[in-house]
């Protein structure tokens, strides 16, 4: 292992990939170290929904500029699976239009062309969705990667300027001198550098608590199905609109991967997930499989001949606001990335070019105060 | 012994019921079905593991052949002329 | 949906699963055995379904079977495992949906599917393995081919010899990659009683015209089905040796198989330890020698599932295992501690023997490697050699990296077929013991299960569906 290097990342999920290639772009000498397989927590086990649709109202500049580096991302290394298939937010109630309405008014504001339309339009764009909807939202910037690839993408990015990645090297703690960062200890040993990223996702309030950086990070259980491969069938992103209160509100998710397994969830508000151990090995629960399975053939009853051929889980780290914790925290040269709050894909791209920047001294092109590490302190201090 | 006749591809196959439909149609020629990329695939475990052996059986898609027991008239479709199937 | 509710589930109708679940219901608990096959019996005890027993062997398992519904064994046939659900909720499928069970204690007697590597040619159709070659002319009265190799090693392979011989399909070519006939002689010396046995399979293998050892296949060669192979010699250090293979023309089927492969989806779904050794086929459920009780409390193993050892083995630990669940369950009756004893000491006398056996018989090293960068590893996602050795390189690591960077394992089979090849390919790239690589952790559903049954399974008591 190279003992010293000008920045550590711990993480090589796709916040921390990206971080290391935006910092080993600006020529920095970047090791990476993953507890366990690049990509292989959170990040693996995600959809991968590049959007903007239905989000976070203040955070639609980042959004926007995340959906457009993907996007050249993908001409640049066209090996992930990057489809910009659009994406699809169904309404089951007349009395979500209200809510659909909202949403499209916020994002045309800003500049993105999201619409409503009726279920007869909604077909025109995704033929086997014959299921009874009221309606649906249409998002067309929305993308799908393959997850896997993508990180794996941006870390020969940054292999390609320089980076070193260790697999199965677990960070145990942050090394500090003199109020400064000086490295982090691993079981291997001690690596050295002045500058150390925690993008450990759910893991990273343990090792940021090593430097007395209290983080309100927590763990939250995310499940997932795919069905056996098949015809191409679906060729969006379907997902339920996001609407405040309503026996049916919740959150559902479902596309094709270019595997021809059909991917999707439906959490029902209620069967929400509680947080859990995010080291277990655990199993989808059974509410979830059967409210996940009911969605998926509600909306494509055609597709009842098929198989479910797989189940899996993982842990996102969920902060108060769900918004990432991102930029400098504790003692000098130590700096957070992680609170994906189950959309980190997207987001992973502006959480590194925020890190890249400060770093360098440089302003993001966007807003990064809503993301400080340390908001949370301050707001209970007040 | 029950001699019964199923339709494989829509032509008429005699066929002893109960057997393994895998059996019968490795004996009509080994491959069953095509991959994506086009290759032909056939019975390989012959137990149900491998999923290599998948036929249309009465209109349902991806069967095992090798764990059906034959039944009369069942009409059974290989993905051989047709499209490609993963 | 149908609900049982049981003092003991058995998983599997082989031999261990049908002693176990005879030897619990003896004791006079209430016994269901599931099982995937059209009829109970397993691969080793496969009935003919058209004709009935026609084999001793055969009709040694339909005694089985018998002793097995006299007991007061419920048996449902045709129905697959596919998940476990918190409360020891056990979810089969069969053709007519999905079946619950709600059992005090599990005995798992998964048993074993053949041990595969890959090889370029190895997709082609008419390749297959040794067990399919025997259930093709058990079950269904079909020979394989014209012109049959067989191939692999262990001496599972001189059985099948035997029942193709038995429908006028001798195989035209018997290559076994041991040597070990001394050894063999050996072991046999030390269990007489197996003499007779070992001769029958010997009079098989003898019956093949051209029977050589210290051969592999290397190659399957063919347009749209295969047509000829490649073999090559295994040098004195144990090497295969290509540079000596030479091109058999006219072969219409080749079975290939390195003995078994213990299937564990079950007992690692259900969290039980597991350990590595080759000889026994890879990763096994480790087992209490003096009971057959898993890591987990209620859960019992027996079988090919705790190691491959072979049928006699099989059917002691099936026996132990069904008796030792019954009797913590309260199932007890006068004389049954001086049986269990009987049969731990019978048990790890046939095991020594099934044991040693596995030993003589490994897979040569290296055979993983005979599949080229461009030849297909995992046949459901179409995932070459080269791909899995690009992401070993690339930084990720082991079988569950594979799996997740090239979708190795990912598909029907959920890495049943080649998730032993991912193993060795991974420790041979990696310069690591081949138990390092680890296996895939299985997930529900353990098999592809039709969406309308899961719904169904999953539906919370009492509740209807509404939209």
């Amino acid at each position: 292992m190279v003992t010293r290097a000008d920045a550590i990342v711990v993480g090589a999920g796709v916040v921390g990939a990206a971080v290391a290639a935006a910092l080993a772009a600006d020529g920095r000498r970047v090791t990476v170290l993953e507890q366990g397989v690049p990509g292989g927590a959170v990040s693996g086990a995600s959809l991968a929904c590049i959007g903007t649709h239905m989000m976070d109202e203040e955070e639609l500049p980042l959004l926007a500029w995340c959906c457009d580096a993907w996007a050249a991302l993908s001409e640049k290394a066209p090996r992930f699976e990057y489809s910009r298939c659009g994406q699809l937010r169904f309404l089951k109630h007349d009395g979500e239009r209200r809510s659909a309405e909202t949403w499209i008014g916020i994002e045309r504001a800003a500049g993105l062309a999201p619409e409503l339309l009726e279920p007869d339009a909604v077909r025109r764009i995704e033929p086997e969705l014959t299921g009874p909807i009221v309606a649906a939202t249409w998002s067309p910037n929305s993308a799908t990667v393959n997850p896997f690839l993508a990180v794996r993408t941006l870390l020969d990015a940054a292999r390609a300027d320089g980076a070193t990645i260790v697999a199965g090297a677990a960070a145990t703690r942050i090394v500090t001198a003199g109020g400064r960062v000086a490295g982090v200890e691993t079981a291997a040993g001690r690596l050295e550098a002045p500058l150390v990223v925690i993008a450990g996702g759910p893991w990273t309030q343990t090792l940021a608590a090593t430097a007395g950086v209290d983080l309100p990070i927590v763990p939250r259980k995310a499940q997932c199905l795919a069905t056996v491969a098949t015809r191409p069938v679906i060729r969006t992103v379907v997902g339920a609109c996001k609407a405040e209160g309503g026996v049916d509100a919740g959150y559902t998710q479902i596309q094709q991967a270019a595997s021809g397994q059909v991917l999707f969830n439906t959490v029902l508000e209620g069967g929400v997930t509680a947080a859990g151990g995010r080291d277990a090995v655990p199993e989808v629960d059974r509410a979830f499989v059967h409210d996940s399975v009911d969605t998926l053939l509600f909306l494509f009853p055609r597709l009842t001949a098929l198989d479910l051929l797989r189940s899996w889980v993982r842990y996102e780290a969920v902060t108060p606001d769900d918004r990432f914790l991102t930029g400098a925290a504790g003692p000098d040269g130590l700096f957070i990335a992680a609170g994906d709050g189950g959309t980190g894909f997207v987001r992973s791209l502006g959480m590194a070019r925020i890190i890249a920047d400060r770093v360098a001294g440089r302003e993001p092109p966007f807003r990064d105060d809503i993301y400080r590490p340390d908001r949370f302190a301050e707001r209970a201090a007040a | 012994m029950s001699e019964v006749t199923i339709f494989v591809d829509g032509e008429p196959v005699p066929a002893e019921a109960g057997r393994p439909l895998g059996a019968l149609m490795h004996r009509i020629g080994p491959a069953m079905r095509r991959t994506v990329a086009g290759a032909p695939r056939g019975l390989f475990c012959g137990m149900g593991v491998c999923f290599d052996c998948l036929v249309t059986i009465d209109g349902v898609a991806d069967r095992r052949a090798c764990m059906t027991p034959i039944r009369d008239g069942m009409r059974v479709e290989t993905g051989l002329a047709g499209s490609a199937q993963p | 949906m149908r609900r049982i509710e049981t003092d003991i589930l058995v998983v599997g109708g082989g031999p261990a699963g049908l002693s176990a679940a005879t030897s619990a219901a003896g004791a006079g608990a209430r016994v269901d055995l599931v099982d995937a096959g059209a009829a109970p019996g397993g691969q080793y005890w496969m009935q003919d379904p058209v004709a009935g027993a026609t084999t001793t062997q055969a009709a040694e398992g339909s005694v089985a079977i018998a002793a097995a519904r006299a007991a007061g064994v419920l048996i449902h046939s045709g129905a697959e495992v596919w998940a476990a659900f918190p409360g020891g909720e056990i979810m089969a499928h069969d053709a007519e949906g999905p079946i619950a069970f709600q059992a005090r204690s599990i005995v798992v007697a998964s048993g074993a599917q053949d041990r595969v590597y890959p090889f370029p040619g190895w997709t082609l159709p008419g390749v297959m393995t040794p067990g399919a070659g025997q259930r093709l002319a058990k079950l269904g009265k079909t020979a394989p081919g014209r012109r049959i190799a067989l191939a692999g090693n262990g001496p599972f392979l001189y059985a099948v010899a035997a029942t193709l011989a038995a429908i006028d399909a001798t195989p035209a070519l018997l290559l076994e990659s041991g040597r070990a006939r001394m050894a063999m002689l050996g072991l046999l010396a030390r269990h007489p009683a197996r003499i007779a046995e070992a001769a029958g399979l010997i009079a098989a293998a003898r019956a093949v015209p051209d029977w050589r050892r210290g051969y592999v296949v290397t190659e399957a060669l063919g347009e749209d089905r295969v047509e000829a192979i490649r073999i090559a010699p295994i040098d004195d250090a144990g090497t295969i040796d290509t540079a000596r293979s030479e091109r058999i023309d006219g072969i219409d089927a080749l079975l290939v198989g390195w003995g078994f492969r213990p299937m564990i989806e079950l007992t690692a779904l259900l969290r039980c330890r597991h350990a590595y050794d080759r000889a026994l086929g890879g990763w096994y459920c480790v087992t209490a020698l003096a009971t057959g009780l898993t890591s987990v409390e209620g859960v019992y193993a027996a079988g090919e599932v705790t190691g491959i050892a072979g049928s006699r083995p099989a059917r002691l630990s099936g026996a132990l295992a069904g008796l030792s669940a019954a009797a913590a369950l309260g199932f007890t009756s006068p004389g049954i501690e001086e049986r269990r004893k009987g049969l731990v000491r019978a048990l790890a006398a046939a095991r020594a023997f099934g044991h040693e056996l596995g030993r003589l018989a490994p897979p040569p090293a290296g055979i993983a490697d005979l599949a080229r960068d461009d030849t297909i590893v995992c046949r459901c996602e179409n995932v070459t050699r080269g791909e899995i050795a690009a992401a070993l390189g690339e930084g990720t690591r082991a079988v569950a990296g594979a799996k997740m960077w090239t979708r190795a394992g990912m598909g029907r089979c959920q890495g049943r077929v080649c998730g032993s090849a991912v193993a060795e390919i991974a420790a041979s790239l990696g310069g690591t013991e081949i138990a390092a690589a680890g296996f895939n952790p299985p997930r529900i559903p353990l098999r592809p299960v039709p969406l309308p049954a899961v719904l169904e399974a999953t539906r919370a008591a009492g509740t209807s569906e509404t939209h």
